[in-house]
This record gives C-alpha cells, sequence and structure tokens, in this order.
C-alpha cells in the first residue's frame, strides 16, 4: 500500500503553485475529469446542472444584455404557418410604453455604451486568456482547469489561493483526482481505521463528495503519522 | 423660398427623430414579458406537466449534454446518460454512464439517500427521509450532486412552470426521432428553454434545450429523451443501494463559502 514518497523542496513550490491555479476545479459540478495525456479542463459550470432555475441569483437585465424580442427567424424555405404570433398588448401598456420610451432610450444608449465596454473588455480578456493557454501548452503545463463564468464562488477561490502562496494549503481545500495525481510528489496511500489517506509532501488528503464530485479534501495527517 | 425650405428640412428631422423613437419603443422589453406567453403553447406545456407530476412512476433514459465554458472562452461539451427511475411518492433511482465511460448513481429508499461511484469505488449516504420531490431537492440544494432536469420530475412541476415561464410561443410542429412533437420556445428571467413535446402519444418531452442567457458564453444544456416507461415493474429493491465489499464509504462535505474559508483556514473543519 506504502510506494516510495519523492520529495523535492523546489518541486513542491511548483507543485503548490499549480494546486493554486487548479483549486478552482473543485468547484465543477458533474464528476471530475481523468483526461489522457495529464489534461484535464472545466467540466461544470452553469449548464452542467440542467436546472430549470438558475442556482444563483443574478442581477443581469435580459434588455441590456440581449434582444428579448419573441419574434423568431426561421431560415429560407421553412413552413411558416403555427410559428410564433405577434404579442399583443392592450392600450394601457402601450401607453405606458411610450411614456417610458425616452427613459428606455437613455437606458439603452448606457446599456449599449456599457455593453459595447464589456464586450471589448471580454474579448481582450478572452485573447489575453487564450494567450495565456497557448503559453501554457507551449510550457507543457497542460489545460487550465478553471471553470471561467460559474461565479459561485469565486471570492473563496481567491482566499483560498492565497493561502496556498503563503505556503500552507488549506485544511477542508477540495481537490480534484487530477490536481493530487500531477503534482510534482509520489502520492502515498496509507489505510488508517478504514479511512484511506493519500500524503503528498507535507499534505494529507481524504476522499470526499464535495460540490458534487469525489474530491481530494486537505486534511490534517491521521493520528500517528 | 429659402425659409419654407428651413421649414421643410425641420418638420422632416423632427419626424425622423419621432420615427426613431417610435421604432425603439416597439423593442419589447423585461418589463413586457409577462404578457408574452401564447396560450396555445402554454396550454400545451401545461398538459405535459400535469401528465408527468400525475405518473404515480416512470423511468426514461436521457441523454445529455452541457457546455462547459473554459477560462479562454472556448465551449467545450461534456455529456452523460442517465436512467432515471421515479416511483411516487419516495422512491428514486439514477444510474449514470459519463461519456468517458465513468459510471455513478443515487438511490433513495425513502428513508436514506446514497450515491455512489462506481470507478472511485466509494459511497456516501445521508439520511433524509421524506418524498422524492425532497430527497432530490436535497440532493441538489444541500448534498450539491448533480441532478439535471430534476425539476420536470418534481409532483409540482405545474406549479413551478406557472410560476416561473414569463413567455412561450409555439414554433411547430417538428419530427425528433420518428416521433411528431410541438415545438415551444420559453422564456424565464433566467434562461431560455426550449422543449419538445409528443404531439400524438402521451404528452412526455423528447428533447429539452436550456439556454443560460445570462452566463458568459450563454452556454446551454440539451437532453433527449427516450425509453419512456410509465408502467415498468419497479420493486422496492430497486431502489436499495448495496455496496460492494471493497468500496470505501466517505462522507458528504459541503463546499467552503468564501467567509468559511476567511474563517477556518488551517483549523480542521
Amino acid at each position: 500500500m506504502i510506494s516510495t514518497l519523492r520529495f523535492r523542496p523546489v518541486a513542491l513550490l511548483a507543485g503548490l503553485l499549480i494546486i493554486v491555479f487548479m483549486a478552482t476545479d473543485a468547484d465543477a459540478r458533474g464528476g471530475g475529469s481523468r483526461g489522457g495525456g495529464g489534461k484535464s479542463m472545466s467540466r461544470g459550470g452553469t449548464a452542467s446542472s440542467g436546472s430549470l432555475s438558475r442556482g444563483h441569483s443574478s442581477n443581469a437585465s435580459r434588455a441590456t444584455n440581449r434582444s428579448s424580442s419573441s419574434s423568431m427567424q426561421r431560415s429560407r424555405g421553412e413552413r411558416t404557418s403555427g410559428g410564433p404570433r405577434p404579442t399583443t398588448r392592450d392600450a394601457q401598456q402601450q401607453t405606458q410604453r411610450q411614456q417610458s420610451a425616452s427613459d428606455r432610450q437613455a437606458q439603452q444608449e448606457q446599456s449599449i455604451s456599457d455593453n459595447q465596454g464589456n464586450r471589448q473588455e471580454h474579448m481582450d480578456q478572452a485573447r489575453e486568456d487564450r494567450q495565456d493557454f497557448a503559453e501554457d501548452e507551449i510550457d507543457g503545463d497542460g489545460w487550465d482547469d478553471d471553470d471561467w463564468g460559474d461565479g459561485d464562488w469565486d471570492a473563496g477561490e481567491v482566499l483560498v489561493a492565497g493561502a496556498v502562496v503563503a505556503g500552507a494549503v488549506a485544511i477542508g481545500t477540495a481537490l480534484t483526482y487530477d490536481t493530487v495525481y500531477s503534482q510534482s510528489c509520489t502520492v502515498t496511500e496509507f489505510v488508517v481505521t478504514g479511512v484511506t489517506y493519500y500524503q503528498c509532501g507535507p499534505t494529507w488528503y481524504n476522499r470526499a463528495y464535495s460540490g458534487g464530485t469525489v474530491s481530494y479534501m486537505v486534511v490534517n495527517p491521521p493520528p500517528g503519522y | 423660398m429659402i425659409d419654407t425650405m428651413k421649414q421643410f428640412f425641420v418638420t422632416v428631422s423632427l419626424l425622423s427623430i419621432m420615427l426613431l423613437n417610435q421604432a425603439m419603443a416597439e423593442e419589447p422589453d423585461t418589463a413586457t414579458q409577462e404578457d408574452d406567453i401564447e396560450q396555445e403553447a402554454m396550454a400545451s406545456l401545461m398538459r405535459m406537466a400535469t401528465f408527468l407530476s400525475g405518473a404515480q412512476q416512470l423511468s426514461v433514459t436521457i441523454d445529455a449534454g452541457h457546455d462547459a465554458v473554459q477560462r479562454w472562452g472556448q465551449k467545450i461539451e461534456f455529456g452523460a446518460v442517465r436512467h432515471v427511475t421515479i416511483r411516487r411518492p419516495d422512491r428514486v433511482r439514477v444510474d449514470v454512464v459519463n461519456r468517458d465511460g465513468s459510471q455513478s448513481g443515487v438511490r433513495f429508499n425513502s428513508k436514506e439517500i446514497s450515491v455512489f461511484s462506481v470507478d472511485d469505488k466509494v459511497y456516501a449516504t445521508d439520511l433524509k427521509p421524506g418524498s422524492a420531490d425532497s430527497a432530490m431537492e436535497h440532493l441538489v440544494e444541500k448534498l450539491e450532486i448533480g441532478l439535471p432536469l430534476r425539476e420536470l420530475f418534481s409532483s409540482e412541476l405545474p406549479k413551478l412552470l406557472k410560476e416561473r415561464v414569463t413567455g412561450a410561443n409555439v414554433v411547430g410542429t417538428e419530427t425528433l426521432g420518428g416521433v411528431r412533437c410541438e415545438h415551444l420556445a420559453l422564456r424565464s428571467t433566467e434562461l431560455d428553454a426550449q422543449i419538445w413535446i409528443d404531439k400524438d402519444g402521451h404528452p412526455l418531452p423528447r428533447r429539452i434545450v436550456l439556454t443560460y442567457w445570462h452566463v458568459k458564453g450563454e452556454p446551454q444544456f440539451w437532453a433527449n429523451f427516450s425509453d419512456w416507461n410509465l408502467s415498468a415493474k419497479v420493486p422496492d429493491s430497486l431502489f436499495e443501494y448495496t455496496p460492494p465489499p471493497d468500496s470505501e464509504r466517505i462522507p458528504f462535505v459541503p463546499r467552503k463559502s468564501p467567509s468559511d474559508t476567511n474563517s477556518s483556514n488551517g483549523e480542521t473543519p
């Protein structure tokens, strides 16, 4: 059960830094990835929930994010009968709409401006990320496991990452199989009173269901170790 | 003559501004989503919801996929096939085969929820006496186990849809896998949905597509339903979990919230 432990102080720092960037994969719902070639990527995110109600609240406004027109475009040649009918609204609503038209126009102008800014920011970020990704690939670091877009725990993730940088992986941090086994150490298994512990350098783990998947939780060493 | 032309241009300019304002006012907005419900579409949706929620037992195979939006913006699709069996009021069974071949599952026997991973050789259990509805809610909300479309199997599906649907239209009649379906477009304040409902047989869903439009990249979840069975024999034993001898029992550990992380760094949870 016990295999040789190779511990390299310099490699430890590199291993911890890898944890910093991969810790957020604990967020991913739907099971951990054990992809070939040591590469893995986020499998989770909002859409993996398949929920009819988004799990976390969003202040996003449909009007400021996208067109909400109910008229649908069909590709040429498709039959249009039975399709969506124009929405009918009563006179009172129409009056309200006209009264608020100028307000809405101002909002729309602001929204367009905001959207342009957001889009530019998004494009810049995407370009940066793609560049980072390309550099990672050149360096052989593999896929980035971070889950972009699922904003549930971002603040917490940053805090956890900060703790790791300081030199100690926080107790209770959840990591994936890939993250644990990609570190520059040989992971050693111990069975103590029926519970399997995993040791990598100075860090101990055991398994638990966390965030919807089997995770490796950072724990204190078992008694006697 | 010049004054007349000036007056003409001023009038034309004013008219243009008015027309532009009118055109912008025609753009639907969030405030009017509630009245964007086509009765025929809602009626079809409610037929399905009432039928599904009233079924005493059902089983179905769901081939589902979702977009996972990566850090660099690329959307990568992952998916799984789930076989779901429900016996109301208090039995649930889900068997999952992910596309990478890994297998897992869920059992609820009216008292205890068991979650297991065949490949990891682990399982976890949690006492939760109650209905299938409450077990599925507990599974997702407290234990954080993914159970896509669990609302579809809720006994309160009609109420839930009435509360959440803010827009509904009939797109048309389409054939999916040889089954004539009514294609509906639905909207809520949180996501867009499309659903295809069997038009000739029982009003069962055949396909669903969810678009999380407020999330960067607008990821989608989709599912194709097959092998619907509303009269299968489902004995109690089907909902019991017996762990294999080499399987290890592990705990459920909730993810840390930011405040938890802040306050418990370096401490035993």
